[in-house]
């Protein structure tokens, strides 16, 4: 009789890193979007959350054999990357890529962006679209109006300017993980950033590349032109008066 | 109205908009009431306190008693209360809801997983649980 401690599973080295992508009726990307980051980045390991789809997307998802999520009900992209969140740390990955789902980031950018976190001492990344260009003309008007209401704001409170609060495509060491877990965020943008940037984290951007939408609708519609900056900028000055009521020593890393 | 009522009013609005706010900041009242009521009640407080103290409230003084007001914010705090309560609720079927998606998803073969060095605390041994004990690796 033998007997053998070694793990029967594939002898694949265990990644240090997880990219998330939260999907909500993703239907018609998801699998390009899957094989594309599977590609470029076949060392990290990917977790799909999907956020309570009503469309053939959890169907696809088991059907590519993906690690999945699942949502019983839609919480809301924030939410979504909070679950991704929660699973990096209980897994002990060392850190997580946020990477959107409708097929508008390009898989390509996600070697770049990580070696640029490597590289450097930033406790967030963002995948930024407007940091080099400094150009929102390509947005829709009221994205591009949020975006620079934000980016102002940030600078106004922090005397730092971040271009793109609202990408998708984010690195997110382990060190502020359990910062970002449990505290109520809208969807982890601008919010976020700003309740980091207060508890003295650094946050940098990297240049990326974003494609046009394809297929489904942007999660910003007119109905939330007026509720969404109202929700963020009242998240953002509460973040910034915790962060402040936190004592010294654990306000920093 | 006079002008000791519409000092009140204004007390009264900034005393509740403060108290939601700071809901809001804990996580007991999800933020989207937080900016209904923060801008209803701001409104309503300027609009109808601000008027007898700059001397322009003729009308309103005719019509506005101070049980009032004070029936208006007993009103907005219990619908604050009760919203604060469906908030908890709310929260705790999110959390919920994030626990089951978390722990039917299975890491991927190769991965082991390192409860040392979660951020999050590891769960405590109680009268009906044992005491965590490390996971052998690869196991699910």
């Amino acid at each position: 009789m033998t007997t053998s401690s070694e793990p029967t599973g594939s002898s694949r080295a265990p990644s240090p890193v997880l990219i998330a992508i939260p999907a909500y009726n993703e239907e018609q990307t998801i699998e390009a979007v899957v094989h594309a980051v599977r590609s470029v980045a076949p060392r990290f390991d990917v977790l799909v959350v999907d956020d309570g789809s009503k469309d053939a997307t959890g169907a696809t998802l088991r059907r590519l054999g993906v690690t999945t999520a699942t949502h019983l009900c839609n919480l809301g992209y924030g939410r979504a990357v909070q679950t991704a969140i929660k699973y990096a740390d209980r897994h002990g990955y060392e850190a997580l890529i946020t990477f959107d789902a409708d097929g508008q980031h390009r898989a390509q950018d996600i070697g770049p962006l990580y070696e640029a976190f490597s590289a450097g001492t930033f406790d967030l990344l963002i995948g930024s679209r407007f940091v080099r260009t400094r150009q929102y003309d390509m947005e829709p008007l009221l994205q591009r109006t949020g975006m620079k209401l934000f980016s102002a704001l940030i600078a106004l409170l922090f005397r730092q300017r971040v271009y793109d609060t609202s990408s998708g495509l984010k690195v997110i060491p382990r060190r502020v993980f359990g910062r970002l877990m449990f505290r109520p965020f809208v969807d982890l943008h601008a919010e976020a950033i700003a309740y980091l940037l207060a508890l003295g984290y650094r946050v940098g951007e990297h240049p990326i590349t974003v494609d046009r939408r394809r297929h489904g609708q942007s999660m910003y519609t007119m109905l939330s032109a007026v509720a969404y900056p109202l929700k963020v900028s009242l998240l953002m000055v509460l973040g910034i008066i915790d962060a402040r009521l936190m004592p010294r020593g654990s306000r920093e890393h | 109205m006079s002008t000791e009522t519409s000092v009140a009013v204004l007390v009264i609005g900034g005393a509740l908009v403060a108290w939601i706010f700071n809901l809001v900041r804990q996580d007991r009242l999800y933020v989207g009431y937080g900016v209904i009521f923060g801008v209803a009640i701001t409104t309503a407080a300027v609009v109808v306190g601000l008027p007898p103290i700059l001397g322009a409230g003729a009308v309103l003084r005719a019509h506005i008693e101070g049980f009032i007001v004070g029936a208006s914010a007993f009103v907005v705090l219990i619908l604050v209360y009760t919203l604060s309560q469906v908030t908890l609720w709310s929260n705790r079927l999110t959390a919920l809801t994030q626990e089951l998606a978390i722990r039917q998803a299975e890491p991927p073969m190769g991965h082991d997983p390192a409860p040392a060095q979660r951020s999050e605390p590891p769960p405590a041994a109680g009268p009906f649980t044992e005491s965590p004990r490390p996971r052998p690796p690869h196991s699910k």
